[in-house]
């Protein structure tokens, strides 16, 4: 865990920190610029003490080679008289100079003429190199070692002795050279240098020291050791004019601070090239730099170490008082007695926390003591609220399960006057019809002898509505408290109430529907002040037992409703009956009881399906089961006609319809049931009422327009122009009333369900026109035009052209009427999701809102005013929709006021690409089951079917359905749901259950919406209207697996097929293809063992299926029979396996043939494998 | 049948329809016609008239036009004349009916009394054809 540091430590880290990073920082930059300084000074120095030998040594050399050149000058000195006076100019100069080891003038033969005290005179110095270099020019000699003179000269120091040769030739007064003046100058002059240098530089203990070298490295002068060795030291630049130092190791591995220069000579003199060379050891020659630092930074050390003491004072200083503090605030909080918050002293800060400390501790102690007294009353309160809160809880509770209102208010006073702890509580009631109060049997009474005084007092008095504490009670509608009723006016029982030592009164009304029943009072026997829980409770109680008195009232109503509902349920002309979820039937109504004839109550517990004849009973169990399971269908809301079933086993047409009743939690359903045999013998009285009567009006219609039409025509002679005007107006009346009979008729026809379609392939743009042809002459008297603006000739749709063209009659009379004169109606023609859509345009007024619902309707006419409306029978676009639904197609309009109206409708487009999509299989493959009750409907299906190269067959119910589905097998099947004998679900289901058919796919085709049908066991689940290619891909996804040898049979003619497919059964499955293009399929899709080939074929030889056969490369070559009227050429022979004429061979010659070729593939291995495998 | 069209008789129960046929036949057709009210005299007299074509209407009284026709066809006669039925039942079906008794056409009533003859004429060039 983190735990903080002390103050005191913190400052003093701090602070010491603080002056020691910055002593440090300080010593150390400090010193290291004393340093650089000092090691600067000590470079100078030896610098400069070089440089100055070398001065020496060049100024020296320089004055010697000017003296012996200077002297070579003075001719006269050197003639042969002048020897005795050359000789002691010689000597002079050798005494003036000591470092003069010897002068000598030879002659040029090299021998010595003169020299300074005589030495080596007469003798030959010709090998000399002085001699012989100076014979030419003034010469300066490197130090060398003095082989003749050593012998001779004295040598003090007892060192080898070494010279400075000097040479110049000396020139006679002619001019001619005659002789060579030479010097040695004595190394003592070096060294003497050196050490005069060396003794100004060092005090003593520097060690420093100096090295003079020759041009080749050779060390001339220095340290013993180092004498005549070569010295290279590869760190040192090498010897300049200027001197340079650097710190170098020298070969004793030591570092030296190290300098060198280069002599140079001096004016005329060149010099030697010698250098000289300084050095001292580094840690000699930087000791004072390194004792400067050090220095510096021992001083740092201490002033840190002072600081860091007195902030260590000072952080004491600082910390005490609060130290002081935050321990008394811990012993504080500790809850150790008499500690108080010291004062402090010191600083502002600390001064003015302590203070705030101290007030705060004092605010908490209070605060403290506030919240303990605090406690104590909340307890106290919290104890009373429980106990007036399990009261209540209490009183709620039994008012909720209080069946006897006196029962409830006995209850009520005794626990009220059990938690106040008063003696006596009481009601009174109100008389019914009047507006007093008088006292009920109903006490509490802690002491029934004490209080009897007051008992008695109050059973005689009644209460007006302004009376005594009842009258404040039912003026206020509240809980009354008085302290003390002895002291009250107008209270009636005083002198009762003083014996009886009563004080206090708490009454309060039990209020039913705004009027008060009961008026409770409780007294106690002390004078008490106003206590507004008590009130409260009171008022609660009140409360509690208007709701036992309202809920019992309620209850009472409730009965006798009920019995005036039950008399209404029994009295009704339906039958009403209750069931719930799974059927059972749960009440009915004695209508249904009589409807049924079953005794009353006979038929409770028992399923409803028994008052339903089959197939209903099984249709309304799937339609129940279905509707409980996920709502879907149209279970509810829907009338539904069927056959009831009586007890006595007769049955009767009957209406019914389902609604859903949520009783409590559960879930009920009511059917009402209505019996129709009257209404339905109505009903068809009525359509052949209309029947009749329309065909009726026909015959005398017949006369009278024939007559009219042979008037206008003049067959009866002419007549005048008024005449003539009025057989128009008689004849187009005439022709208005042949319409709405024909309009009648049709009607009544769909609605008995008599309207027959005759299916047929139309070309939707080719009506169209021939639709405008018929509408043109009456769009020309309202002036109106008509026009296709758009077409698509592609589109044909099956079915009834003279009803097609009833529809579009229909629709563009209607768009004419409601044109304005010279407007245009418009047509167009179009294809769309494979639907042909047609739609009419006017440009009329529009169809008011209101009446667009009803356009559709019967008789319905939006403005029955409308004189351009004469013609219509308000039944035409009734009969249209009828028509476009009956095609399975839609129609619709839409419609803008002012603008015009389109109507349009689709019809499925006729499948003209299906063809090629034919599906190949045996022919009990291509079976396919049309269960559909709609006439036109399966019609349609089965032209669909049958365009594709199906063979469909078709059941118009359940019961048809199942028998052809016994009979043989069929590859698929579709399905309506709404068929007329039994619920097509529960027949889906019962094909799934059997064996024989649950293998065969389903497909639905249905008015609803697909509920999710892959958990209904369904293939597919087709809406209608059915587009073809819908139920074609829908066929198509359905897998066909011919198995076991197979035999493609190539022909035309279905019944040769038949024929030869049971001659073959069951060796064999047959696959059939009547043209070459299906033949070239199934070869495609297939694997086949033999074809049977035909050569007439509709669209070509069949031989040339032959090449294709060659092309075929991924399955074996199926053997070829020809089995056909023509005979082929001898030469193609060869390419098959048998050739059959039809007229002249035999069924079983065939079958044998085939047998035979099926048996040699069969060994050769060439057959399918079994069954089951894919293909 | 290159013969033109010229002897009709028209069976037809409604003496106005008979009338206003009659007028439509004669005075614009210029048939000769021969009118009978009942199918009954229409058997009586087919043999002697020799009609040409019939024109005979569905619903009558005592005998309807389809017995009518069956009865015509059993009577030994050289030329079993077409017949054309005249019927308010103007249903596909049901003229699909008539036609497959052996009825050659059927017109729609109420007719066309101007065109009535021209549609006559037209039948019988069909059958000519």
């Amino acid at each position: 865990m983190y735990r903080p540091l002390k103050l005191r430590t913190t400052i003093v880290l701090i602070f010491g920190g603080l002056a020691f990073l910055t002593t440090t920082l300080v010593a150390m930059l400090v010193g290291s610029n004393a340093r650089s300084l000092a090691e600067h000074d000590v470079r100078l120095r030896l610098e400069a003490a070089a440089v100055e030998i070398r001065n020496t040594l060049d100024r020296d050399m320089f004055e010697r080679f000017r003296d012996i050149k200077n002297a070579a000058t003075l001719s006269p000195l050197f003639t042969e008289s002048t020897g005795p006076l050359r000789r002691e100019w010689f000597d002079r100069l050798l005494s003036t100079y000591p470092d003069y080891a010897w002068l000598g003038f030879s002659d040029l033969q090299g021998k010595v003429l003169t020299s300074a005290n005589g030495v080596l005179e007469g003798e030959s110095v010709a090998a000399r190199p002085w001699f012989q270099q100076g014979r030419a020019a003034p010469f300066v000699g490197d130090l060398h070692s003095a082989l003749l003179l050593e012998r001779i000269l004295p040598n003090p120091s007892g060192e080898p002795m070494r010279f400075v040769d000097l040479a110049t030739p000396v020139k006679g007064t002619d001019g001619q050279i005659i002789g060579v003046l030479g010097a040695h100058l004595s190394w003592q002059w070096a060294r003497r240098i050196r050490a005069t240098v060396l003794a100004s530089i060092d005090e003593g203990d520097q060690q420093i020291e100096a090295l003079i070298l020759d041009q080749n490295g050779m060390v001339l002068l220095g340290p013993d050791a180092f004498i005549d060795k070569p010295l290279t030291l590869a760190a040192l630049e090498p010897p300049a004019e200027r001197a340079t130092s650097r710190l170098v190791v020298w070969p004793d591995q030591k570092p030296y601070l190290t300098t060198v220069v280069r002599t140079t000579g001096y004016l005329d003199f060149p010099g030697l090239n010698w250098s000289v060379m300084m050095r001292q050891p580094r840690a000699i020659a930087f000791a004072q730099a390194q004792e400067i630092q050090r220095h510096v930074l021992w001083v740092g050390l201490v002033a840190a170490g002072l600081v860091g003491l007195i902030a260590w004072f000072l952080a004491g200083w600082l910390a005490r008082p609060l130290i002081a503090l935050s321990d008394a605030a811990r012993r504080i909080r500790k809850g150790e007695p008499g500690v108080t918050l010291p004062d402090a002293h010191g600083y502002l800060e600390v001064v003015s926390l302590a203070r705030s400390l101290q007030a705060m501790t004092a605010t908490l102690e209070h605060q403290h003591q506030d919240l303990a007294e605090f406690n104590a009353t909340l307890e106290a309160r919290i104890t009373r609220r429980t106990a007036a809160q399990n009261l209540m809880q209490e009183i709620a509770t039994a008012a909720n399960e209080a069946d006897d209102l006196e029962a409830a208010v006995r209850f009520g006073l005794d626990r009220l006057c059990g938690h106040l702890g008063w003696p006596v509580g009481h009601a009174h009631r109100i008389v019914p019809g009047t507006t007093d109060y008088v006292a009920t049997d109903l006490w509490h009474l802690d002491d029934a002898a004490r209080y009897e005084p007051f008992v008695a007092a109050t059973r005689h008095l009644v209460f007006g509505e302004n009376d005594g504490l009842p009258g404040r009670v039912l003026a206020r509608k509240a809980p009354v408290w008085e302290t003390d009723v002895t002291r009250m006016r107008g209270f009636l029982r005083k002198k009762s109430a003083m014996r009886c030592g009563l004080a206090t009164a708490l009454a309060f009304p039990v209020t039913v529907g705004g009027r008060t029943q009961l008026i409770l009072q409780c007294f106690a026997d002390r004078a008490l002040p106003e206590d507004a829980e008590s009130m409260a409770i009171a008022g609660f109680i009140g409360l509690q037992l208007s709701r036992v008195a309202e809920r019992l009232a309620a209850a009472g109503r409730l009965a006798e409703r009920e019995g005036r509902l039950s008399a209404i349920y029994d009295s009704v002309l339906d039958g009403i009956i209750t069931i719930n979820v799974s059927g059972t039937i749960e009440t009915m109504n004695s209508a249904a009881e009589t409807l049924f004839g079953h005794p009353p109550g006979g038929l409770l517990r028992r399923n409803i399906r028994l008052l339903m004849a089959e197939p209903f009973a099984c249709a309304h169990e799937s339609e129940l089961a279905r509707h409980m399971a996920d709502g879907s269908g149209a279970f509810l809301d829907t009338i539904r006609e069927m056959e009831g079933l009586r007890a006595d086993g007769t049955s009767f047409p009957m209406e019914v319809a389902f609604t859903d009743a949520a009783l409590d939690d559960r879930h009920l359903l009511v059917a009402s049931v209505r019996d129709i045999t009257e209404r339905r013998a109505i009903d068809r009285l009525k359509n052949e009422f209309v029947s009749t009567v329309s065909h009726e009006l026909r015959t005398p219609l017949t006369s009278i327009s024939g007559a009219l039409a042979l008037m206008a025509k003049g067959t009866a002679g002419a007549i005048s122009d008024k005449a003539m005007g009025l057989v128009t107006i008689a004849r187009s009346n005439c022709d208005r009333l042949v319409r709405l009979i024909n309009d009648i008729l049709d009607l009544e026809r769909i609605e008995a369900g008599n309207l027959v379609f005759e299916f047929e392939p139309v070309d939707m743009a080719e009506l169209l026109r021939r639709a405008v042809r018929d509408t043109a002459e009456y769009a020309e008297k309202y002036r109106v035009g008509l026009e296709i603006a758009a077409t698509d000739p592609g589109a044909v749709v099956w079915g009834d052209q003279h009803r097609l063209l009833q529809v579009l009659d229909n629709l563009l009379s209607n768009a004419v009427k409601f044109s304005a004169e010279d407007a245009a109606v418009t047509l167009t023609l179009s294809r769309r999701d494979g639907m042909a859509h047609v739609a009419v345009s006017d440009r009329g007024r529009g169809i008011p809102d209101e009446f667009k619902t009803l356009v559709f309707q019967k008789f319905a006419q939006a403005d029955a005013s409308d004189s351009r409306q004469k013609g219509g029978t308000g039944l035409g676009l009734s009969i249209v929709k009828t028509i476009v639904e009956r095609h399975g197609g839609r129609i619709g309009f839409s419609s803008e006021a002012g603008v015009g109206s389109t109507f349009w409708f689709d019809l499925p487009e006729r499948h003209t690409g299906l063809a090629p999509a034919l599906p190949i299989g045996r022919d009990t493959e291509r079976r396919i089951l049309i269960c559909e009750d709609d006439e036109d409907v399966g019609q349609i299906l089965q032209l669909y079917l049958e365009e594709a190269g199906y063979r469909p067959t078709r059941a118009s119910n359940a019961a048809e359905a199942r028998a052809l589905l016994r009979a043989g097998p069929f590859a698929a099947m579709t399905l309506d749901l709404g068929l007329p004998d039994q619920d097509g679900l529960s027949l889906l289901a019962e094909i799934n259950a059997d064996p024989a058919t649950a293998a065969m796919p389903v497909i639905v085709v249905s008015g609803r919406p697909d509920p999710g049908s892959e958990r209904l066991g369904v293939a597919d689940w087709l809406t209608k209207p059915v587009a073809p290619e819908r139920l074609i891909a829908a066929l198509d996804q359905i897998r066909f697996v011919p198995d076991g040898p197979c035999v493609l049979h190539v022909e035309d003619d279905p019944d040769i097929v038949a024929l030869v497919a049971a001659a073959l059964q069951p060796r064999a499955e047959l696959v059939s293809a009547g043209t070459l293009a299906l033949a070239r399929q199934a070869l495609e899709r297939g694997r086949f063992d033999v074809v049977l080939l035909d050569i007439g074929l509709p669209d070509g030889s069949g031989l040339d299926l032959l090449r294709t056969l060659d092309g075929m490369v991924d399955k074996p070559r199926p053997a070829v029979i020809l089995f056909s009227a023509q005979e082929p050429h001898p030469d193609r022979r060869d390419e098959m396996a048998a050739v059959l004429v039809k007229s002249q061979a035999s069924l079983d010659r065939l079958a044998q043939l085939i047998e035979q070729e099926l048996s040699q593939r069969q060994a050769a291995g060439l057959t399918k494998p079994p069954i089951g495998a894919p293909i | 049948m290159n013969e033109p069209l010229k002897r009709i008789m028209l069976v037809e129960d409604d003496p106005d329809v008979q009338t206003i046929a009659s007028m439509a036949l004669i005075d614009i057709g210029e048939f000769d016609l021969t009118v009978c009210s009942s199918g009954r005299e229409a058997l009586e007299r087919v043999g002697m008239v020799k009609p040409q074509m019939i024109l005979l209407d569905v619903m009558m009284p005592d005998m309807d036009g389809p017995t009518t026709l069956e009865e015509i066809r059993r009577l030994p006669l050289d030329i079993q004349p077409p017949i054309i039925f005249m019927t308010a039942k103007v249903q596909p079906q049901e003229q699909q009916r008539y036609l497959s008794l052996g009825a050659i056409e059927v017109i729609a009533k109420p007719f066309d009394p101007v065109s009535l003859a021209d549609q006559l004429h037209a039948a019988w060039a069909r059958l000519s054809n």
